[in-house]
């Protein structure tokens, strides 16, 4: 794979670990991801990647570990070494983090329209024309149809519910985007657009893109890196295809041949 | 040490103005610590009062601390001095700290309100205490405190302006027409109370001080006198307060905020002042330019 499409680092993670009381969800993981890059993170439930995820995105602070941003204007922050007030501003503008369940990352008593626009007006948007056409622009290019832009999220099919909280994600322009089982709980069909739509977004908006699946063959399709984890290790990195085709590690190679085939 | 109890004592188990003076202490370091820091919610320690929580124990007990010999006390119940929650109150102090009270703003020392800040501009040796029954305005979008405290703590009121938000999208227009919130010197977002939207600019960089008290939350909050108070809005749908129709029918006012009171099987209508005071001496002074 050339990397010569590819821009400077943006994130860079070292040494996270995570322990939970009696568990060691992550342990000593490091990473790091440039701008245009798609990274995946596959493995089984519980191998620890939604909980890696979450302290790549400022949710959850690790027990032990750095994790450093390059923030739009060029500066370097580690997100755990700042105050909270900075890592809220930080996670506000600079991340995008699209959760495995849609009631976590949507606010269901508010209406599609609201629930894009309010990253924008917590960031200090007070003008309700243009953010009304940014609803609007981001309906369209989520391909959910207009009729919809007044409805309650609670009332939105699966497929619907995770391209609204993309669209709320992406609105900031964020550096980083974090998906967290983009597809889970969708059927075959949907799958297929949705990955048709990530795929494009991310050729259009240039961001580092990071998405955690237990799904190798959408983990084939939107990743051209993928790290393998199996309880809360990383136990193999490589390109996406070369992994994927001649896995190196027992785990992979067991994940691997466990895939359904049609 | 603080003295358990006022000098002038009107005997054994009682004294001046209901509470115990560390009780009134402890409220009025809390006002100090509200005024010092406007708009935002202090905790204090809310005690039994001879009233039921919601029927405004919290400005009750502000009142209380802050009530002497010299003052003159005006309370008001939807602008009305007559009204039952007004009444009581009065008579409450008039018992507790034998106080000379009045029904005109003007006189008055201390006013203690409910649902309405008075038509006449306040002074800068007047009190203005609110009853508030929820001093949360960011309750209606999340029942927790932990949450809420965060909210304040970071400026991120971004869900708030999505209440706004959605109020257009449905209805054109901010259909929020009371307990309006409101930015207080830039910085906390606070509730004004269950006072029509009307009253909101009147607390912009008022004279007088008012403080917020809701003894069920154990919240008090004050805004400072000539402090900047801005209710929230969009650059393209601004802020804007009720109109009426009509004059008041009593006094010909336009300016203050009118009750509509129905008058016949008809539908006859016709509009007063909510402010009886304010109406009552346009009256008077129109009676006395007329003789």
């Amino acid at each position: 794979m050339t990397n010569g499409r590819l821009g400077s680092v943006v994130l860079e993670a070292r040494g996270v670990s995570m322990q939970f009381a009696g568990l060691r969800a992550c342990d000593d993981v490091t990473l790091s991801i440039r701008t245009g890059e798609v990274l995946g993170i596959v493995g089984e439930s519980g191998s620890g990647k939604s909980t890696l995820l979450r302290c790549l995105g400022g949710i959850l602070q690790p027990t032990a570990g750095t994790v450093h941003l390059r923030l739009a204007e060029g500066a370097h922050r580690d997100l755990w070494a700042v105050d909270e007030a900075t890592r809220v501003q930080i996670t506000r503008t600079s991340i995008g983090l699209v959760h495995q369940n849609p009631r976590d990352g949507l606010m269901m008593d508010i209406t599609a329209g609201g629930n894009i626009v309010e990253p924008l007006m917590a960031a200090g948007a007070r003008n309700y024309a243009a953010l009304r056409a940014t609803a609007v622009d981001w309906m369209r290019r989520m391909e959910l149809s207009l009729d919809h832009i007044d409805r309650f999220p609670a009332d939105f099919s699966g497929g619907m519910q995770k391209r609204l909280q993309i669209a709320r994600c992406l609105v900031t322009g964020p550096r980083i985007l974090l998906m967290d089982e983009p597809t889970g709980g969708l059927d075959v069909s949907v799958q297929a657009r949705l990955l048709d739509l990530l795929r494009h977004l991310v050729k259009e908006l240039a961001m580092a893109v990071i998405v955690v699946t237990h799904d190798l063959a959408v983990a084939r399709m939107l990743a051209e890196r993928l790290l393998v984890m199996r309880a809360g290790q990383v136990v193999e990195a490589g390109l996406a295809d070369q992994l994927l085709e001649d896995p190196q590690h027992q785990y992979t190679q067991m994940l691997v041949s466990a895939a359904l085939r049609l | 040490m603080i003295p358990q109890s006022d000098s002038e004592a009107d005997g054994p188990g009682f004294n001046y103005a209901y509470l115990d003076e560390r009780s009134k202490r402890s409220i009025r370091r809390a006002i100090m610590k509200a005024v010092a820091l406007p708009g935002y919610q202090v905790p204090f320690a809310s005690t039994e009062m001879p009233l039921p929580s919601g029927w405004g124990t919290g400005a009750l007990q502000i009142t209380a601390s802050l009530i002497g010999r010299a003052d003159r006390l005006k309370v008001i119940d939807q602008g009305a001095d007559d009204a039952t929650n007004a009444a009581s109150i009065k008579s409450f102090f008039k018992r507790v700290a034998d106080a000379s009270t009045t029904t005109s703003t003007a006189d008055a020392t201390i006013i203690q309100t409910r649902h309405r800040i008075p038509e006449q501009p306040l002074r800068s040796d007047q009190i203005l205490v609110l009853q508030v029954p929820q001093p949360e305005p960011l309750r209606r979008l999340t029942p927790r405190a932990r949450e809420t405290q965060r909210m304040h703590a970071y400026a991120d009121y971004g869900r708030l302006y999505v209440l706004l938000y959605e109020d257009i999208t449905r209805h054109r227009e901010v259909a929020t027409s009371y307990d309006y919130p409101v930015r207080v010197n830039g910085r906390y977002i606070a509730s004004p109370s269950p006072i029509p939207k009307f009253d909101n600019p009147k607390m912009n960089r008022s004279r007088g001080l008012a403080l917020f008290g809701a003894g069920r939350e154990r919240r008090v909050y004050a805004i400072p006198p000539l402090t900047a108070v801005e209710s929230l809005d969009f650059e393209d749908h601004p802020f804007s307060v009720q109109r009426f129709p009509a004059a008041c029918s009593l006094c010909g006012s336009r300016t203050s905020y009118l009750d509509e009171l129905v008058t016949g099987d008809d539908g006859a209508r016709r509009f007063v002042c909510s402010d009886t005071d304010f109406c009552t001496t346009r009256q008077h002074d129109r009676n006395a330019r007329a003789e």
